[in-house]
């Protein structure tokens, strides 16, 4: 019983609200893009949200190719795109993962990066919020670390239990070392290293690519 | 018996180095107050020589006029990108080796069509380091060559940057030939009877250069120095003291105490070779092509406050910038001008909902570009975005 009056207020007291955000969004979206086009982005929209996936997100790509005068055909290709890439975050990160979780992991994985990484990255850190991780993962493939790399850097962090604040300051100080001229994924690594053993003293060997570690 | 007589004089090539040395010192001293204001470049700082024409930071053609204790001379040279694939104002924060072409034509106030100097260089170059491969050939009286081949490398460690190069060519220059005559009319007397010619000559001639240059703000300060091997392979040292002021986007002020011989500034047209004062005028400095750094707008700082009313103020302090706009999800990628507060900051409230935003700046129409500190991600329309979180 008191379930039911629990779903019956979340109705009465979202719902309402969650319909005006989506009439809203629908509105921006016939304001801003030709009817055709509106049309289509909408109803990858409802189709999403349907889900019970975030929409804010695909309003922005949207309204983003408008604000460039990107052509209708990439507007919709580019919407349609992160639509599958938040159904991908949500099979990698679970289905009790928040929207703006989802928000950064679909971006993490319109940079390349794989959902086993994600998957990975959700076991490393359970009952935390992934935002930031996933946040500083896509920052490191914006600046050329390689993918791989990237991924392992922030898995290993968090893996050691690296909060977001370190791992913020981490990415800083990647960001310093690349803008003096080293190379990104030597720039990760060092600073992976360095995290490790101020996590982990003893780890001496911390933050080695796997591959390193096999070597004789 | 012919002994050759150089026209730059010993002892003020000493003076030079004197002062080279006693600047260099004044520089290193003060790199240290330098280094701790700003010890790494600004992200999207493209650094280089700049002597190396590049169109991305003055445009594609510039004129210098100036005066030294020789003579007056005036240079025009041009930059052509040659790596087509790269956005041109793009900032080059990946590193992608980037190429380019320089040419120039400079003369004195006497040359004619004749005896115009020109070059020619390639130049590849990341953000922080570069190098060279140039022909020139040309001039006139002891300036003059029939060919020189030249090579550089530089490297950029904010905010000094070490060049160093190599110039090799046939040299014209005035040779005083002495001749001795032993006249001996008979076997008890004999004398010498000396005769003197100056006469022009080319000859195989080598100079290799360094030099180091300490930015700070709109000013340069360089020392150069350098060995000059000649067909005698007596090694004749020079030096030059340099300062550079950028009075604004289009004009830069020139002056220079020492001597360089003319091979070291074959292929820079905006250098004298004495002692000299000199302006340089690039016409086409825009935001289209690009003006000199010290000169052109950026961001350096980003802050978001949130208020009580739930709104969230934008902060950003931009150095040189006159307009400020901000685009973003959160104004449906509309750009939204901030208005200027005071001491370089500009501000602007706006209502953002929690979640995962992605924003952009843009500093006087230029390039749209992800705020100082922020994570960036890449979008298929706007390029790289700033990542901002509202809780």
């Amino acid at each position: 019983m008191r379930r039911l009056l629990a779903v019956a207020l979340f109705v009465l007291v979202l719902a309402p609200g969650r319909a005006s955000g989506d009439e809203a969004e629908e509105a921006r979206l016939r304001v801003r893009l030709k009817p055709e086009l509106a049309a289509s982005v909408i109803e990858v929209v409802r189709s999403t949200a349907a889900q019970g996936l975030p929409t804010a997100p695909l309003v922005g790509r949207a309204l983003e190719g408008a604000s460039r005068q990107a052509d209708d055909a990439a507007i919709l290709d580019a919407v349609e795109r992160y639509a599958a890439g938040l159904v991908g975050a949500r099979r990698a990160l679970g289905a009790t993962a928040r929207a703006a979780e989802l928000d950064a992991g679909a971006g993490a994985l319109m940079a390349g990066v794989p959902e086993d990484s994600l998957t990975s990255l959700k076991r490393a850190r359970p009952s935390g919020s992934l935002v930031i991780p996933l946040i500083v993962l896509s920052d490191f493939v914006a600046r050329g670390v390689p993918v791989g790399s990237a991924s392992n850097t922030v898995l290993s962090a968090t893996r050691a239990g690296a909060a977001d604040p370190a791992l913020l300051r981490m990415r800083e100080r990647i960001h310093d070392r690349i803008l003096r001229g080293e190379a990104p994924a030597g720039a990760s690594r060092e600073e992976l290293r360095a995290l490790l053993l101020k996590t982990h003293p003893s780890n001496e060997r911390g933050g080695r690519e796997p591959s390193e570690e096999r070597r004789p | 018996m012919k002994e050759n007589v150089r026209s730059i004089h010993p002892r003020t090539v000493a003076h030079a180095f004197a002062w080279v040395l006693a600047f260099s010192a004044c520089a290193l001293a003060a790199s240290a107050f330098a280094a701790s204001a700003s010890a790494d470049p600004a992200e999207g700082e493209a650094l280089r020589p700049e002597w190396l024409r590049a169109p991305e930071t003055r445009g594609p053609l510039a004129a210098a006029i100036g005066v030294d204790a020789q003579r007056a001379w005036w240079g025009i040279d041009g930059a052509v990108p040659l790596s087509f694939w790269l956005p041109r104002t793009r900032t080059n924060v990946e590193n992608v080796p980037a190429f380019g072409l320089g040419l120039s034509v400079t003369g004195s106030a006497t040359s004619d069509a004749s005896n115009l100097h020109y070059s020619a260089l390639i130049d590849r170059r990341t953000r922080l380091t570069g190098g060279w491969l140039g022909v020139a050939t040309g001039g006139s009286g002891v300036q003059s060559s029939r060919f020189r081949v030249g090579t550089g490398l530089w490297r950029a460690v904010a905010p000094f940057e070490f060049e160093a190069g190599v110039v090799s060519g046939m040299e014209q220059g005035v040779t005083r030939e002495v001749t001795h005559w032993t006249v001996a009319p008979d076997t008890f007397r004999s004398h010498d009877t000396t005769s003197v010619n100056d006469v022009d000559r080319l000859a195989f001639s080598t100079t290799a250069h360094s030099a180091i240059r300490w930015r700070f703000g709109r000013m340069e300060l360089g020392a150069m120095g350098g060995l000059t091997l000649g067909p005698r392979n007596t090694p004749l040292r020079w030096a030059q003291a340099t300062m550079h002021v950028q009075a604004s986007p289009h004009v830069l002020v020139m002056a220079a105490y020492g001597q360089r011989p003319a091979a070291s500034m074959a292929f820079e047209p905006a250098a004298g070779g004495y002692t000299m004062l000199g302006i340089r005028v690039a016409p086409w400095a825009s935001h289209d092509w690009g003006v000199p750094r010290s000169t052109a707008p950026v961001a350096v700082r980003w802050r978001a406050q949130p208020l009580e009313d739930g709104g969230t103020v934008i902060r950003l302090r931009c150095h040189n910038a006159s307009r400020v706009e901000l685009a973003a999800d959160f104004t449906d990628w509309a750009p939204v001008t901030l208005l200027s507060t005071g001491n370089d900051w500009w501000e602007r409230s706006v209502t953002i909902p929690p979640g995962l935003h992605e924003v952009q700046v843009r500093l006087d129409g230029g390039v749209w570009q992800v705020p100082p500190g922020l994570p960036r991600t890449a979008r298929e329309f706007a390029g790289d975005v700033g990542v901002l979180v509202i809780e």
